[in-house]
């Protein structure tokens, strides 16, 4: 447990590398450049050389790895693993598709200000029209603009007749 | 028996013999006296008969008669006169009496429709006050019946228009997502809840 836990702190994500899926497959990416790196180790193999992503390379980079081998895939391969079955996760619902940028900059707070290791998972819902709802193991958070509007009918009301009085 | 009662009784005797000779003497002497007084009375009698005669007794009848009519006739005008004047002085007094009960009839008529316009008067003025009294009660509990509709009608168009109006920015809002022009929305409110959301992390960790 006490090993499980500080790989998972040893490990820095990139920003690439934003939910869990995202995780998964890097994880899975890296075993299969460990399997490739191992059937290439044997004598007398053809195996093709398995070039690494650009996520599994930013991954590389962001934890110092400058030359790939079975093992430095092997551990990391586990600490993705183990990442995506630990790590903190930021369910998040928006009303439209977020843009590649917006996701980091989402990540990119969560990682500095939360945890370094937070992973979002994103669903869309076009009814909340905007704003967020995030829900973590405990809370949820509604910050969308369709409980806004519904919290305060009243006050609705009123800013119209108030806006339709000035007209 | 002595002798002076003899003599008594003897003496008694002669007086009784004595008292009725002296009796029948006066007695004859009444009876004389009786006599000339009936002849008188008889020649008095036959007299009378000759003055009054039958003619006389009827001009004295017819005088009698005459004079008898004279006063009836008389009694009758002065009765006649009486009559009229207490008639006239009962029709005066029934003239007076009626009119004077007539006039405390008034009077006390005139009170009773004064009491009873008085009475009417202060009816009228209490049922007008309580009249309004009660319209002032009723007006207020509607007015303020109308100010809790009118306030509830508003809350309900509140409500429904609000609803449509949220309904009708959740249609168009969803339709026109985009996300970059929230984000400033969206990062104002994590950090908001930056607070919350570690703890919640420290606590599920």
């Amino acid at each position: 447990m006490a090993d499980s836990k500080k790989t998972t702190e040893e490990i820095q994500l990139p920003i690439r590398v934003v939910t869990r899926r995202d995780v998964i497959e890097t994880a899975r990416e890296f075993e299969a450049l460990r399997d490739n790196i191992a059937a290439r180790s044997v004598e007398g193999s053809n195996v093709a050389v398995i070039d690494p992503s650009e996520r599994a390379r930013s991954v590389m980079e962001d934890n110092s790895i400058k030359e790939l081998t079975a093992n430095t895939a092997d551990q990391l391969q586990a600490q993705l693993q183990h990442l995506a079955d630990h790590a903190p996760m930021f369910r998040f619902i928006f009303a439209g598709e977020p843009e590649t940028d917006f996701l980091q900059q989402v990540i990119t707070w969560i990682r500095s200000s939360v945890h370094p290791s937070g992973l979002v998972l994103y669903s869309i819902q076009p009814q909340i029209a905007g704003g967020f709802i995030l829900t973590t193991d405990r809370r949820r958070y509604d910050h969308s603009w369709r409980t806004l509007l519904e919290a305060n009918p009243v006050k609705l009301g009123e800013a119209i007749r108030t806006a339709a009085g000035r007209a | 028996m002595d002798n002076l009662t003899l003599i008594i009784l003897v003496l008694g005797v002669l007086s009784i013999l004595g008292a009725f000779i002296w009796l029948a003497l006066s007695l004859r002497k009444l009876h004389v006296q009786v006599g000339n007084y009936n002849s008188r009375i008889e020649l008095t009698k036959k007299e009378v008969e000759k003055v009054f005669s039958e003619e006389f007794r009827e001009e004295l009848r017819n005088r009698g008669r005459l004079y008898f009519e004279k006063i009836i006739n008389e009694n009758a005008m002065f009765m006649q006169q009486d009559l009229h004047l207490t008639a006239s002085q009962l029709n005066e007094y029934m003239r007076e009496t009626l009119k004077k009960a007539l006039n405390e009839e008034f009077k006390t008529y005139t009170k009773s429709i004064e009491d009873a316009k008085t009475v009417a008067i202060e009816s009228i003025t209490k049922t007008q006050a309580a009249m309004e009294e009660q319209r002032k009660v009723l007006q207020a509990e509607l007015q303020q019946q109308v100010e809790a509709e009118k306030k509830e009608m508003l809350k309900k168009l509140d409500k429904n228009m609000a609803s449509v109006v949220n309904h009708y920015l959740l249609e168009v809002l969803s339709e026109e997502v985009d996300m970059t022009s929230q984000s400033e929305y969206i990062f104002q409110h994590l950090e908001d809840q930056k607070a919350a959301i570690l703890e919640d992390i420290r606590s599920s960790s």
